[in-house]
């Protein structure tokens, strides 16, 4: 019982102090843009919760549309599973592949082919994750953008909303939702 | 009863704490070290195992572009980044310049600076090319800078890159000894208010305000002020060099993206500075040569914009265009200048083997200079056209092994007309650690205003010197004058031999050819008053060779502790004319230092105080009369809490005065003195 009641002190110390730590570290952590970017589409496939009828298939497919600006960040999550389900890389050509997609990434210089791919994804629970300013005002439901030296997200609650993707409460907290209609 | 039991309690307390310290000190220094390899480098972190608060806390490793251009580089380059600046304690870009191995840096007194890289260095020297965000800075009158009005929010300065040699820079005909380019942070970097305010012996006080916000596009700005007050320096024998300076500025900066791979920059400042200095100021009348204060006053603006465009297979576009005002009014000139400089670039998608870079650029320049009894003059103003290209190729001969870069600038001036100054460069990576590199240049530094135009009354001499009347020694317009040039051998190695060891090497050999020469032409009776004159005139017959080379050391020996050591090493051989008939050139050997040594410490002592040594030599400049010195400085930082830092610097320290630079019958060199001065940054 004494004994406990010594070790208990440095562990609260220690807690208290490691979370200091970890937001030390995250304030010195300094990776390239497209790391962080993958890595934010790899916790949108664990904090976002897909409707039972997406769930049929045995994996989660990320489909990538344009050029593929990950380079090497973004194979990797091909040997990870999320949700007891492994994930696979596709790049998506044509209007017909789409039904296999549960997020679709959309590159910087692929504005043109988001124009002609939407009216095929709407309605369907795709999770649309656009890298270039004015997405959403496009009908995306998440746009990445850059403040500053950080990465930022922007999400459209609503269009989520209608094809039943809900985003859990711990991804809620870190992003910013984007004003509902145009400027 | 209670109390001594209370005491007793309390000891104990306090030993049961203690345990618990050492036990939270022995497990910080456990916990720390996965944490330290995260701030070291991106690839010893699975960004996959990352929460996603950490993924939103992180920052965007902007230092690959450097560390690239660092690594890549087939020049002799120098960075001072932000941290490097702030923590050298310098209160002004000359200042920071002393870092950097190659560069001569002398303090001439309050405001003026003898800057130049590899030699040559006068106060006015001008074989180097500055650009402050890609706009060049030096006055075209006599191709050199005043630095008493470059200046900006040095917490806003991103970095200043310094190249030595002349191959490496893609503009200008000035960028003979190498180029010094200071860059400041996008708008986007600088978001919030900032308020620094300084104050010392030296340092009277300077405060700098920032805000920096977003707009309604997306897009980022920010605006900035500045006030400088700094002290007057001593003469040699103990009176005050009268060569206090004030100064004002502003300025503001934008960047937006019109789309995902479009950015846009526009750029502007405003500044007024006021400063003295002692001069010698000549007459054709007793006293003949007299000691004066000179005011100087000078005020500008700026105004830049900047569009780039990333296109398709890694092309880019890029087009730029600014206006420069400067007015500048002292005893000697009186000078107004207005430049305008449109540039556009385009780098070629990869085409196989072959990545190709070509510009085009057109420079109006047009003065209007106010005669003074020191200075005259034909014409008053003068307008000049400058039309400039350059055309570069990389070629990949082995890949990710051996490249080859040739390329050539083209020119044509209103001075000497079509100049061409190619370059070839080769790299060599062995493997990931090393990388040699060699380079062959010819550059130019073409004629200026002064030396085509301008008549200078240089000094006179009483009745009965060289004859019976007062003599004038004036220099004569020169429009024969010709441009200098250079080639340049120049060899480089750099090897990171252990990942916390860097070593930097680069030698050079540059052989000059045409270089200014002042010739005494035969004197001859003229006035009124009755004087003798003696014409001097700028010709190009003055041969040199000039070699050394420049070592760097970088060592991390802790994650809190840096050290680097620089050494440069400079020996100049002139051939000119003999006395008889021209100023001796060899005197311009003396009037560089042969060797310059720089050791830096950086020392995080814990998370929130860190001191910082730096430690100068700098031989002696013999024909200045300026004897070798060693320069101690130190600042001690400590981030008292979120936002708020605090800092004390100490400046040549070892020595309460010295001079740095200007031969002693010049009275503007001035004796520079011990500065200590305090500093409150406050972001919020």
């Amino acid at each position: 019982m004494a004994i406990l009641g010594k070790i208990r002190l440095p562990i609260l110390f220690l807690s208290l102090y490691l979370s200091g730590i970890s937001l030390a570290a995250s304030q010195e952590l300094q990776l390239v843009e497209q790391e962080i970017k993958a890595g934010l589409l790899y916790n949108f496939l664990k904090y976002i919760d897909w409707p039972e009828s997406a769930n049929t298939s045995a994996q989660v497919t990320v489909c990538l549309l344009g050029d593929d600006p990950f380079k090497e960040y973004l194979r990797p999550m091909q040997s990870r599973s999320v949700k007891q389900k492994n994930i696979s890389l596709y790049n998506l050509k044509s209007h017909t592949a789409v039904e296999r997609c549960h997020l679709l990434y959309i590159s910087a210089d692929a504005k043109d082919q988001w124009m002609e791919f939407s009216p095929f994804i709407s309605g369907k629970s795709i999770l649309t994750v656009g890298d270039f300013n004015g997405f959403i005002d496009l009908g995306g439901m998440i746009e990445f953008n850059r403040i500053g030296k950080h990465i930022g997200v922007n999400i459209n609650p609503a269009a989520m909303r209608a094809v039943h993707l809900n985003v859990q409460e711990r991804l809620l907290k870190l992003v910013t939702i984007a004003q509902s209609g145009k400027e | 009863m209670s109390k001594p039991q209370s005491r007793f309690y309390g000891q104990k307390k306090k030993r049961g704490l203690m345990r618990s310290f050492t036990a939270l000190i022995a497990l910080t220094a456990f916990f720390l070290q996965p944490f330290h390899s995260l701030a070291m480098g991106a690839n010893s972190v699975d960004h996959f195992d990352l929460s996603p608060e950490q993924l939103f806390g992180a920052t965007v490793m902007s230092a690959s572009k450097i560390d690239e251009k660092l690594w890549d580089a087939p020049a002799a380059i120098y960075v001072l980044t932000n941290e490097d600046i702030k923590r050298s304690g310098a209160t002004s870009i000359p200042q920071a310049l002393r870092l950097v191995p190659g560069v001569q840096v002398g303090r001439v007194n309050a405001s003026g600076w003898a800057i130049s890289v590899r030699g040559f260095n006068n106060a006015l020297s001008n074989k180097l090319l500055v650009l402050m965000d890609g706009r060049e800075v030096y006055d075209s009158l006599f191709s050199g800078v005043y630095w008493d009005i470059q200046d900006t929010a040095l917490e806003d300065i991103d970095r200043i890159e310094v190249i030595r040699g002349p191959g490496a820079s893609l503009w200008g005909a000035n960028a003979v000894n190498g180029v010094i380019n200071i860059i400041t942070k996008n708008s986007a970097d600088t978001q919030g208010s900032l308020a620094s305010l300084t104050a010392g012996n030296e340092e009277r006080v300077i405060g700098t305000g920032r805000y920096g916000g977003t707009m309604k596009n997306g897009g980022t700005y920010r605006v900035y002020g500045k006030y400088l007050n700094r002290d007057d320096n001593l003469t040699l024998g103990g009176d005050s060099a009268n060569d206090d300076w004030q100064a004002f500025r502003s300025g503001f900066r934008t960047d937006w993206k019109e789309s995902s791979n479009e950015n846009f920059t526009v750029q502007g400042d405003v500044y007024r500075t006021e400063s003295s200095q002692l001069r010698n100021v000549p007459s054709i009348t007793a006293p003949y040569s007299q000691l004066q204060t000179e005011s100087v006053d000078a005020q500008g603006g700026n105004l830049l914009g900047r569009w780039n465009k990333q296109l398709e297979d890694k092309a880019r576009l890029t087009v730029q265009a600014y206006l420069d005002y400067t007015a500048r009014d002292q005893m000697l000139l009186e000078d107004d200048r207005i430049v305008l400089d449109l540039e556009g670039q385009y780098e070629f998608p990869e085409q196989g083997d072959h990545k190709f870079l070509t510009g085009l650029r057109y420079r109006y320049s047009a003065d209007d200079l106010t005669e003074t009894p020191f200075i005259t003059f034909q014409d008053g103003n003068r307008a000049d056209q400058t039309i400039s290209g350059f055309i570069q190729d990389k070629i990949t001969l082995a890949p990710d092994e051996w490249f080859l870069t040739v390329g050539s600038k083209f020119e044509h001036n209103d001075y000497s007309g079509f100049e061409i100054q190619p370059n070839a460069r080769l790299q060599w990576h062995p493997n990931d650690q090393q990388m040699v590199w060699a380079s062959v240049s010819h550059a130019v530094r073409t004629p200026n205003r002064l030396e085509h135009d301008l008549n200078i009354f240089v000094a006179a001499f009483p009745p009965g010197v060289l004859s019976p009347d007062p003599t004038r020694l004036e220099l004569d317009p020169s429009p024969g004058f010709d441009s200098e040039q250079l080639t340049a051998f120049e060899i480089g190695y750099r090897h990171q031999i252990t990942p916390s060891l860097l070593w930097d090497f680069a030698a050079f050999y540059n052989d000059y050819n045409d270089l200014s020469t002042i010739e005494i032409r035969p004197g001859f009776a003229g006035g009124p008053p009755p004087q003798f004159v003696v014409p001097l005139v700028y010709t190009n017959s003055t041969k040199a060779e000039t070699y050394g080379f420049e070592s760097v050391f970088n060592w991390r020996a802790t994650d809190s502790l840096n050290f680097t050591a620089t050494y440069s090493l400079l020996d100049l051989q002139f051939h000119g004319p003999p006395s008889t008939i021209a100023v001796n050139s060899e005197v311009a050997e003396q009037q560089s230092p042969n060797h310059q040594l720089n050791l830096r410490s950086q020392w995080n002592i814990n998370e929130s105080v860190m001191l910082d040594t730096m430690l100068y030599y700098t031989d002696s400049l013999p024909n200045y009369q300026v004897s070798n010195y060693w320069r101690l400085d130190m600042r001690l930082g400590w981030q008292i809490e979120d936002g708020i830092e605090f800092s004390l610097v100490g400046q040549n320290l070892l020595d309460p005065t010295h001079r740095e630079f200007g031969s002693v019958p010049e009275a503007m060199a001035a004796e520079i003195e011990r500065s200590i001065y305090g500093n409150v940054t406050w972001r919020f």
